[in-house]
């Protein structure tokens, strides 16, 4: 039969197991702001009874702490945070190109094209005014000089975002280390209990590691793989598998696994989205600007070579010709030639050099469409159109993932989160059995004095 | 679902970004006075404005235009008056010739000025232009040899200009349809000045048919040009109206309602008031509160 010493030990057993859940309180609380942090519980389990005929529980035991954490709801909060990191940095560079192509003000490329063919209708009132002539030469500098900056600013971008992802890799690379270094930490811990702490580290880490590209974990029957959302290998039983940066044959930088390009299959985060932006995005606006650049220089170059200047002369282009279609809008020039001497406009479709027909011709291609991609300002419309839209929706996207993600952090802090009012009822739960625990304490102490009192009264 | 203290704050946050995004927007719509400052803002009214402008931008080179043909066809009709008043002094002289009642010798002096005078109004000058020399505005229209014969030097070019999209309209006559055209004036006046020293009736007589004949040609021409003033100030009054249309629209495109825009100001501004007051309450609430 059990005597008041069980008594004592098991109210021992109580005071320490609530004194343990009182410094798991204490550390939640500690933790209630630390990004990642998932709350922890004292695990308590009953301690074996003893007797044979009555049987009584000798107290309480602590068996571990554990976290309280839904790895589907941390796997799917990586995830969102890819999408929403790659969708802002996407708002963010689509928001750049607008920059270069924001008509509001009456700044921008319009008023420059409209001065351009208009300074031709100006000329034909007086073909042979110098004023106009400069005018024309003038306006055409102007036009062709704002063409060079902005295709010269797209070539930025796309530069710039090169650079961008290779210091995208580097940053992945450290965390991959990082990664890699707590997983083999965990393993080693883990032999013994739950490395709740590490883990805490390492979800921490992923989500960053998620900021710049997604990537899928395997956690199962103790060994560890991190790897890209395509299956390529980032952490392997414990030891990195860093990326590695190459060159394209157009030198372009390259997201290398081991030996394998896997640039194009990058999916989510800041990296997709600088790859999307500097592979699909950027040479787009160029293609379009070069466009617009090589039909311009073509449909003016085409009237001006058959038309006269006022000494007669003929078979002079108005721009340098251009080659390529590409490039067209970074090597659009005036002719050095009429640049330098603006008597060389040619105004007239006669060759005596007298008339105005050909100026007029020229001002009217501000109406002259290439099939089939309308005028050289229809198309330049079709950019803003297209430029606008795709930052709207750039940014609508960006908002939407923004509340996804804000939703997805409440799903995972009801789960993991620590609340205050829940942790101070703990408090008040512990504290109240260990005050019971030790009144225990106290009452046995006075039976066994009473006890030994007996045995010296008697 | 269990709440814990965190998401109290993002919620919080996130709320307060989106209003105060909002609040901004509608501020820039406030004090821009503009709906449309970025492409992004209504992609599809961007690229209208685009439109809109490149028109306006035309259509006010083609006002332009049509202000100068304006301007040199009511050059050329001023000087086509002086044309028909010479030719009708000169027409007074040759009949007081034809019936001898003048001195042949004066009017025939007379006849040379105002023969001088019709060459002076045949090189009638606009902006450094020869109004009449068709499209070769550089030089003189009619020059005078030493020998005192007037030629034109000009072309038979009728210049147009670009008053619309698809119209031009002419904004000169070439002199070789007035002055040198069915009746040239100079040599009917070098043949009349002959015929009045010969004192022929018959051969002043010859030569005042063609003056008349010259002055019913200058009034056709001057109903020519009347014609094409009127086409010039009906495209004026056609681009003016078009802008003032166009104008409309793009304020509708670009421009923001202030009123609306202020409302959702003031709007966001009670939200945000609301937002933050909710914020603080909350975050205020907590059992520690109530425990001794």
């Amino acid at each position: 039969m059990a005597g008041l010493g069980t008594a004592l030990n098991t109210a021992l057993s109580a005071l320490q197991a609530n004194q343990i859940g009182l410094t798991v309180v204490s550390n939640n609380i500690a933790n209630v702001n630390t990004p990642g942090y998932s709350r922890q519980r004292v695990l308590m389990q009953e301690s074996p009874s003893i007797g044979d005929s009555i049987r009584v529980g000798t107290g309480v035991e602590v068996v571990g702490t554990q976290a309280i954490r839904d790895q589907i709801v941390e796997r799917r909060l990586w995830n969102e945070t890819s999408a929403k990191a790659g969708s802002d940095m996407t708002q963010q560079s689509l928001s750049d190109i607008e920059g270069l192509f924001n008509e509001a003000g009456n700044t921008g490329l319009l008023p420059l094209i409209s001065n351009f063919y208009n300074s031709f209708q100006k000329l034909s009132t007086n073909p042979t005014s110098p004023e106009m002539r400069q005018q024309v030469v003038s306006s055409a500098q102007f036009l062709t000089q704002y063409i060079n900056t902005r295709a010269n600013d797209l070539r930025d971008m796309k530069t710039a975002t090169d650079h961008a992802i290779q210091d995208d890799v580097t940053k992945a690379n450290v965390l991959i280390n990082e990664i890699a270094d707590i997983s083999q930490r965990i393993h080693e811990v883990e032999i013994q209990a739950p490395a709740n702490d590490l883990r805490d580290q390492r979800t921490v880490l992923i989500k960053q590691l998620s900021e710049i590209m997604s990537v899928r974990e395997l956690d199962t029957n103790g060994t560890y793989q991190l790897t890209t959302g395509n299956n390529r290998p980032l952490v392997v039983a414990g030891a990195a598998v860093p990326l590695k940066i190459g060159t394209s044959a157009s030198g372009l930088t390259t997201v290398m696994s081991d030996t394998t390009d896997i640039t194009s299959e990058i999916a989510g985060g800041t990296l997709a989205a600088r790859v999307a932006f500097r592979d699909q995005s950027v040479p787009q606006y160029q293609q379009q600007l070069d466009q617009m650049a090589y039909d311009l220089a073509n449909q003016v170059n085409q009237v001006h070579s058959v038309s006269y200047d006022p000494d007669g002369n003929t078979g002079m282009n108005f721009f340098t010709p251009i080659a390529a279609m590409a490039g067209a809008a970074l090597n659009l020039q005036l002719n050095p030639a009429i640049a330098a001497d603006p008597r060389k406009v040619a105004a007239s479709s006669q060759a005596s050099g007298d008339g105005n027909e050909a100026a007029i011709t020229l001002g009217n291609l501000v109406n002259a469409t290439n099939p089939p991609r309308g005028t050289v300002i229809e198309q330049y419309r079709s950019l803003v159109f297209q430029i606008g839209s795709e930052t709207s929706t750039a940014q609508t996207n960006s908002d939407e993932h923004a509340s996804m993600l804000t939703q997805l952090e409440n799903l995972r802090s009801s789960i993991s989160g620590v609340s205050i009012n829940e942790e101070t009822t703990d408090i008040i739960q512990f504290q109240r059995a260990f005050q019971a625990s030790a009144k225990i304490i106290s009452v046995v102490d006075e039976l066994l004095q009473t006890t030994l009192a007996m045995g010296a009264g008697g | 679902m269990r709440i814990a203290d965190d998401s109290n704050y993002r919620n919080l946050l996130l709320d307060i970004q989106r209003i105060a995004q909002r609040m901004q927007t509608s501020q820039n719509r406030v004090s821009s006075g503009k709906k449309l400052t970025r492409p992004s803002d209504d992609a599809s009214a961007a690229a209208d404005v685009v439109n809109v402008d490149s028109v306006r931008a035309n259509n006010a080179q083609y006002l332009d235009n049509a202000g100068t043909a304006n301007s040199r066809l009511q050059i050329a009709d001023n000087a086509l008056d002086g044309v028909q008043q010479v030719t009708d002094r000169i027409r007074t002289l040759a009949l007081l010739a034809q019936n001898g009642t003048s001195s042949p010798s004066l009017s025939v002096e007379e006849i040379s000025g105002l023969r001088d005078q019709l060459l002076s109004y045949a090189n009638t000058e606009f902006e450094g232009q020869y109004m009449f020399a068709g499209s070769n505005t550089d030089s003189a229209a009619y020059d005078k040899a030493s020998n005192g014969t007037i030629s034109y030097s000009g072309n038979s070019d009728e210049v147009r200009l670009q008053v619309g999209k698809a119209s031009t309209l002419q904004s000169q006559i070439p002199g070789d349809q007035v002055f040198s055209g069915s009746v040239d004036i100079f040599q009917t006046l070098t043949d009349l000045v002959a015929a009045m020293n010969g004192g022929s009736t018959s051969a002043i007589q010859t030569q005042v048919r063609k003056l008349e004949q010259f002055s019913q040609n200058v009034s056709s021409a001057r109903t020519r040009l009347g014609g094409l003033m009127n086409g010039a100030t009906a495209a004026q009054n056609e681009l003016k109206q078009a802008d003032l249309t166009l104008v409309a629209h793009l304020s509708k495109l670009e421009d923001a309602d202030l009123a609306q825009a202020l409302s959702e100001f003031t709007q966001s501004q009670n939200a945000l008031q609301a937002a933050t007051a909710v914020g603080a309450k909350v975050s205020s609430l907590s059992i520690l509160d109530y425990l001794k």
